[in-house]
């Protein structure tokens, strides 16, 4: 009955989408205020019956009913209690229900919020989200529905189970981080139609489409670092980020936004780039939705399983929807878009903000032009031709280091134009102590990459640095404050500037630890018990070799004893080799998995990888990697996620705003 | 036989929900919220906030001073203009 009653739900909060769109049109071609009323209830409506939908097949997932098929391929009844909630985003139709989740708590939040304040945009918004709803109605009622019964002639006593590289923890935070990111584009998305709709675009609507992207850019940062994290510690490869095409469907909006955040300053403090603007919030909610039809269509793996499933099609028709759409209304509201004011100097600061989103746009093109173009290689000449890290890292480390140049430039920069006279003074110490850092490192045999992103992460830094310095001595000067009453104070009035200053040096914290992967050194060895190998200054030997059945795997579990050069013990590093599904009469089942173990300093990860076992010869093989810097990427991202949320968090006299 | 009954009853629920306002009699009259004392504010603290930006970016010498002045005499004109609607409400 359960099931059923789920189904029910999305078959309605399906028709009534469509009830809240024609009411809407109606009264937005009558203005009869009772239609508005009752659209509004009819989405609403829609909203809380996804709820309720996604609680029942939580709920059904819980409880182990294998009578649903989602349920019985996802989980088993070993599965522990978290991974059978996170199993509600790990197939196909689950993550779709849940995409639609997301988008309706962000759907009810947005009506309540704004029914008052954004009377005249709200009809236009509530269409806008309603039909991304629909469409994510469609495809749960229609093409991939979660409550699907298990086709078989018998009572299923158990489920397959879930993938054991998503049975950890990060990973039940990360896609939930990765979905509040991708939905939340939806609401700015919908706002920028209803004011080009309107012709509506004041200072109010400008605050809560900067809030808002604030928050949903910031999640999806979470949910990017996480990813990488998780991948650093669960795939048993040694790195964060590998271009996949899962990975790129989330860096691609993350850059657009980027690019929004920084574009969207010039026009609440210039009123220009308008139209740039609103290219950029369309095309970073389209790459949202590609995204999701990137990893959901199955087009990665080729484009004929593109073509076998009915999602794939569907999804690039409403890509290709939202653009004709959003293109078509911009193309008529260019004139209303038009700013009143242009860029004068190429060395104004709205020159610098100006060509960092031409940097980031460009980079995002090269991430979408690399990830597609297997997919275009397949369909033009018959064969796929992959295009690997190698060629993403070779075209976006020079345009990652050339944002990192700007990050340190555009502060210094004068709105309207920098006269020679304040370049000098301005640039003087930051491009001093940046060549500074370059000559040391040339001394210390550092060359290339390496050397200009280390001198170009002094400079930023200078240049942060001098600008709180500046504004502290501003007010020490002008209120008569102490240091720490000046720099307290300095920050709580001005969150946005200096959160975004704070969101700047865990950027450079995180370009510091990418370079670091320049110094990776690896090695792979089998060792017997009481044997030791070497690598760089560190002795690995191997104490113990042990076993363990635990509820849904089994074991093998490593004591690997870590010395300094100096034979002093470091510590004892714990890899491990699990086999999960250890218990499946068919072996093709049983799937085998490295739980690595690390040890963590400040300057260096030393990575330990249980790659296989021999049980008869009683040798364990392994591939140990030492990692410099590589802490310094999760500290920058700690300390971008802690800059944003001081950047988010308004003062407690706006918060009345 | 359970199921078809929660069914129904949430259907009807849903349906009364909905049509309740398109049962009024009369159209439903909404406030001009774009007019209201609140949004009038609710402007004059984002200016607020907009002079005190600029103010900032000129002590720290990131505006040239005639901008600033054109820039801060225009922001002054906005608010003073939203002060005299205020005071009239």
């Amino acid at each position: 009955m359960i099931p059923v009653i789920g189904g029910l739900a999305l078959n309605l909060a399906f028709g009534l989408s469509i009830v809240t769109i024609i009411l809407l049109s109606f009264h937005l071609r009558t203005g009869d205020n009772r239609l508005y009323f009752s659209g509004q209830r009819a989405a609403l409506a829609v909203s809380l019956l996804s709820f309720f939908a996604t609680f029942v097949l939580a709920q059904l997932l819980m409880v182990s009913n294998f009578d649903v098929d989602y349920v019985a391929h996802y989980t088993s009844r070993e599965t522990p209690t978290i991974y059978k909630i996170t199993a509600l985003w790990a197939g196909q139709s689950g993550s779709l229900l849940f995409w639609l989740f997301i988008l309706s708590i962000y759907a009810v939040i947005a009506i309540l919020q704004n029914q008052r304040s954004q009377q005249k945009l709200m009809p236009w918004v509530i269409i806008v989200i309603t039909t991304v709803q629909l469409f994510f109605l469609i495809l749960v009622n229609f093409v991939t529905n979660p409550f699907i019964p298990t086709e078989a002639d018998f009572v299923v006593v158990n489920g397959l189970g879930l993938n054991p590289l998503l049975q950890n923890a990060t990973m039940a935070i990360h896609p939930p981080m990765l979905y509040l990111g991708f939905v939340g584009f939806t609401i700015p998305f919908a706002f920028s139609i209803a004011a080009m709709a309107k012709k509506e675009m004041n200072a109010l609507w400008m605050k809560t489409v900067r809030v808002w992207l604030l928050f949903v850019w910031l999640m999806l940062s979470i949910g990017i670092i996480l990813g990488g994290w998780w991948a650093y510690q669960e795939l048993g490869w040694g790195g964060y980020w590998a271009w996949d095409p899962v990975e790129n469907a989330s860096f691609m909006p993350w850059l657009t936004g980027t690019a929004l955040m920084h574009s969207i300053i010039i026009q609440e403090k210039k009123n220009m780039l308008k139209f740039w603007n609103m290219i950029l919030i369309i095309i970073t909610f389209t790459l949202c939705i590609f995204g999701t039809f990137l990893t959901r269509s199955g087009i990665m793996s080729s484009v004929h399983s593109f073509t076998a499933s009915s999602l794939g099609p569907i999804f690039l028709g409403f890509v290709f929807f939202i653009l004709i759409v959003s293109f078509t209304l911009l193309f008529y509201r260019k004139t209303f878009l038009r700013s009143e004011k242009r860029i004068e100097s190429f060395t104004s600061r709205e020159s610098g903000f100006l060509f960092n989103n031409v940097v980031f746009v460009v980079m995002c093109f090269a991430v979408f032009w690399g990830t597609l173009f297997p997919v275009i290689s397949e369909a033009v000449r018959g064969t796929k031709i992959t295009v690997g890290a190698p060629f993403f890292n070779q075209i976006n480390i020079p345009i990652g280091l050339v944002l990192l140049l700007l990050t340190g430039v555009g502060p210094l920069l004068v709105w309207r134009r920098t006269s020679r006279q304040s370049a000098v003074r301005n640039f003087m110490i930051p491009v001093s102590v940046g060549l500074m850092t370059a000559l040391i490192l040339f001394i210390f045999n550092m060359r290339g990459y390496v050397l200009i992103s280390f001198t170009l992460s002094s400079f930023v830094l200078t240049t942060i640095l001098i600008e709180f310095a500046k504004g502290i001595r501003s007010r020490m000067r002008s209120q008569h404050e102490n240091v720490l009453v000046a720099f307290w104070r300095l920050m709580r009035k001005n969150r946005s500037r200096y959160g975004g200053y704070i969101v700047h040096v865990g950027i450079v914290l995180m370009f510091v630890g990418f370079t670091g992967h320049a110094f990776n050194s690896e090695k792979e060895f089998g060792l017997k018990v009481g044997e030791k190998e070497h690598l760089d200054n560190y002795q690995f030997e191997l104490l113990r070799l042990s076993e363990e059945e635990r509820p849904n795997h089994y074991a093998y579990i490593a004591d690997l004893k870590l010395k300094d050069s100096d034979g002093k013990t470091i510590t004892i590093l714990h890899p491990e080799k699990r086999i999960y599904f250890h218990r499946s009469p068919d072996p093709n089942r049983r799937q085998p998995h490295s739980e690595l173990d690390i040890y963590t300093l400040l300057n260096k990860d030393i990575y330990s990888i249980f790659n296989a076992i021999d049980t008869e010869k009683g040798v364990a093989y392994f591939k140990i990697m030492i990692n410099p810097l590589v802490n310094w990427v999760w500290i920058g991202g700690y300390i971008f996620i802690f800059g944003t949320l001081i950047a988010l968090f308004p003062s407690k006299k706006e918060s009345v705003v | 036989m359970m199921a078809s009954v929660v069914i129904i009853l949430v259907f009807i629920l849903v349906t009364v929900y909905i049509m309740q306002p398109l049962l009024l009699e009369e159209d439903i009259t909404i406030e001009d919220t774009q007019n209201t004392k609140d949004s009038f504010l609710q402007r004059k603290k984002i200016l607020y906030r907009q002079i005190k930006e600029l103010d900032l970016d000129y002590q720290l010498g990131n505006v040239l001073e005639q901008d600033y002045i054109n820039s801060r005499n225009e922001l002054k004109k906005e608010v003073s203009d939203i002060l005299s609607v205020l005071n009239k409400k």
